[in-house]
């Protein structure tokens, strides 16, 4: 991954692909609701090309991604990707169980080794946590969190 | 005066006084929560307070309102999450202080600055209602029009490394806000065929995906949790005492972000959210020290919290005059006044004068409960934090997040575009891209549109409908504050650029 990377011409980059994007979604719509949007697209166009300029002018170069372990965030980013996307499948308890219970795990294995007297320590946690917030939420305030396939 | 002595013995009540504490107490905890805001903590208490006599019932949903507020600026200050939208600004300055060994001092100064703007609104409510009523009733749609882009000078404060980068988030944010059902023509933006996205970006849901997923990211790469041991000189600062010591040595920028949170309060629909942004801007301007903005300035922090705490009471001006709920929570608090019969106007003030100012004079009560159980509570989540280990510290971060969203709307959806926003503030970040710019784009687009089409639509048997931005006075004098407040940073370095040769020249004279 880059170290030192010129940050205006990647953001320019970025939001010229954003602006196209939401210029080819903008969809058929009447003048009323697509005169501001319209307005703001152009906006972030101009910005930018603005940046695009810059960058090839007097770039800002910075390091990008560089502090601490890129893999950790990579492997966080992914449990946690995972943990929201099974909550409709498998309900918001046991996924935030698993969820919670794996990243722990792996986050913890980036300071000591996790036995399985750790990971058991840790589920227990996990459990009491789950639980005491499924309780504050389900039960207190009356939020209904999504049971997923296995209690329907 | 009488009436006012009457209430006063009435609040001299241990009901009272317990329904003070416990609603700020729950307050607290309801707004140091990503997610759940002040809105959803008084729907909450709704019910209960039905069984209760009005001014009970009203005392205790002031409680909730001011803790809530006050609440957002714990998660600010100890994991960079502004709990609520107002105490956006105080994740600027309270966080870098946390992670410099000096949370507890923060959180004390916070709490004695959110006391005093709860006190200064209870104040203003009290005094002056009848005037302010009257000048929130003088913004139409081009003055909120010309309000929201007010509000967008402030990209330059939020933007400390590029200001080009803070227009490409801003205006990002402002784009998405404009995602789903549009306010004015009813057709649906920007959805690309998904349902889901009709409901539109809520506000909330971006907040805590911009601010929460990248610290959290931050955090697991650096394999710790990011706050630091309170050094001991710290620990002498964040004495309650030497927090007011502190906080009253810059009467300038405290009465000036109190000023700033009620005039925002009384124009309906702008609030905290806004307030604390426009009050750090404001104190970072007049700072002699504008360089430590960012980095743990003691006046950015003082400047949000003092000027969100003061619309709680200021947003209840239009409220309580007007009958117009200037912010959600007010909406709820406006149910529980038309319950009991009680239609806000002049006869809330005079008629039932005893339950009004019994009401007003409770949330400046409510303000000064906010000391004890606001230092008592910051010190105790503060070791709770301090304590646990960033293996579980971060995965409880991203549970309570994963629950307050989806508590917003009970949408799966939401939670999903939280995590995708957050994912796309992380790589923004990276950029250069600072997500405050972009949370104030959401904020201000929904208010800029509707303001501006408006006005357009009035101004529409005019040859040039866009002239009716322009013609009222209140508008030109926005206009005027926001070419000022545009312009001022590049005005003041100008300046000091010209005096540098000047200086240099006379250092080098020689004396006579």
């Amino acid at each position: 991954m880059m170290r030192r990377a010129n940050t205006d011409l990647l953001s320019g980059i970025l939001g010229l692909g954003l602006a196209g994007v939401f210029w080819w979604g903008r969809g058929d719509v009447g003048r009323l609701s697509i005169m501001f949007p319209h307005a703001l697209l152009v906006l972030l166009a101009a910005f930018s090309v603005a940046l695009v300029v810059k960058g090839m002018v007097r770039p800002e170069r910075r390091s990008i991604f560089a502090e601490g372990d890129r893999g950790k965030i990579i492997g966080s980013c992914a449990i946690l990707y995972v943990w929201v996307l099974a909550i409709s499948y498998v309900g918001f308890f046991l996924s935030s169980v698993a969820g919670f219970w794996v990243m722990a795990c792996y986050l913890a294995s980036s300071r000591r080794e996790v036995t399985p007297l750790l990971a058991a320590k840790l589920f227990c946690v996990v459990l009491a946590e789950v639980t005491f917030f499924y309780l504050v939420f389900a039960k207190l305030l009356f939020v209904p969190l999504p049971t997923g396939a296995f209690f329907n | 005066m009488e009436l006012f002595w009457n209430v006063a013995t009435e609040l001299m009540d241990p009901i009272v006084f317990l329904l003070i504490l416990g609603g700020v107490t729950a307050g607290l905890f309801v707004g140091a929560m990503p997610g759940l805001t002040a809105a959803m903590a008084l729907a909450v208490l709704l019910p209960f307070t039905f069984k209760l006599p009005p001014l009970y019932g009203l005392v205790a949903l002031g409680a909730v309102y001011m803790g809530a507020i006050y609440g957002g600026a714990f998660a600010a200050i100890l994991v960079n999450t502004p709990g609520t939208p107002s105490s956006i600004a105080t994740a600027f300055e309270g966080y870098p202080m946390a992670k410099d060994g000096r949370a507890l001092e923060a959180i004390s100064l916070a709490t004695v600055a959110s006391a005093i703007g709860g006190l200064a609104g209870a104040f203003f409510l009290l005094v002056l209602s009848p005037p302010l009523a009257r000048l929130s009733i003088q913004f139409g749609s081009a003055e909120y029009f010309w309000v929201a882009m007010l509000g967008l000078t402030l990209i330059a404060s939020l933007s400390p490394g590029s200001t080009l980068k803070g227009f490409l988030g801003g205006s990002i944010g402002m784009i998405l806000a404009s995602v789903g059902v549009a306010p004015i023509g009813g057709d649906n933006r920007f959805t690309f065929g998904m349902p889901v996205l009709q409901g539109g970006v809520e506000m909330i849901v971006a907040l805590i995906g911009l601010f929460v997923i990248p610290e959290l990211f931050n955090m697991a790469a650096q394999g710790r949790a990011a706050l630091a041991e309170v050094t001991m000189e710290s620990r002498k600062r964040g004495t309650f005492l030497a927090a007011i010591r502190t906080v009253f040595s810059m009467p300038g920028n405290l009465i000036r972000s109190c000023i700033i949170g009620e005039i925002v309060a009384i124009i309906p629909g702008a609030g905290g959210s806004i307030a604390n942004l426009v009050a750090y801007n404001e104190a970072k301007r007049a700072s002699k020290h504008p360089e430590r903005f960012g980095k743990g300035s003691v006046e950015g922090l003082v400047a949000s919290e003092s000027s969100n705490n003061v619309t709680v009471a200021g947003s209840m001006v239009p409220l309580l005059t007007l009958g117009i709920p200037g912010a959600p929570p007010d909406a709820v608090i406006l149910g529980v006044l038309l319950m009991h019969g009680l239609r806000p106007g002049l006869d809330l003030f005079t008629v039932r004068g005893d339950l009004t100012y019994g009401f007003i004079i409770s949330m400046g009560l409510a303000a000064l409960f906010m000391i004890p159980v606001g230092i008592l509570g910051g010190r105790l989540i503060y070791r709770l934090i301090l304590k646990t280990p960033h293996y579980l510290l971060i995965p409880s971060i991203a549970l309570v997040t994963i629950l307050g969203t989806y508590a917003l709307r009970n949408s799966l959806s939401d939670v999903v575009i939280m995590l995708l926003l957050g994912t796309f503030g992380f790589l923004l970040k990276e950029l250069g891209v600072e997500s405050a710019p972009i949370v104030l784009g959401l904020i201000l687009g929904g208010i800029a549109e509707m303001g501006f089409v408006q006005t357009l639509l009035r101004g529409s048997s005019l040859e040039h409908p866009w002239l009716m931005l322009f013609q009222n006075r209140l508008s030109q004098i926005i206009i005027v504050l926001m070419v000022l407040s545009f312009a001022s940073p590049y005005l003041s370095a100008g300046v000091r650029k010209l005096k540098k040769p000047l200086d240099m020249l006379r250092e080098e004279e020689p004396p006579e």
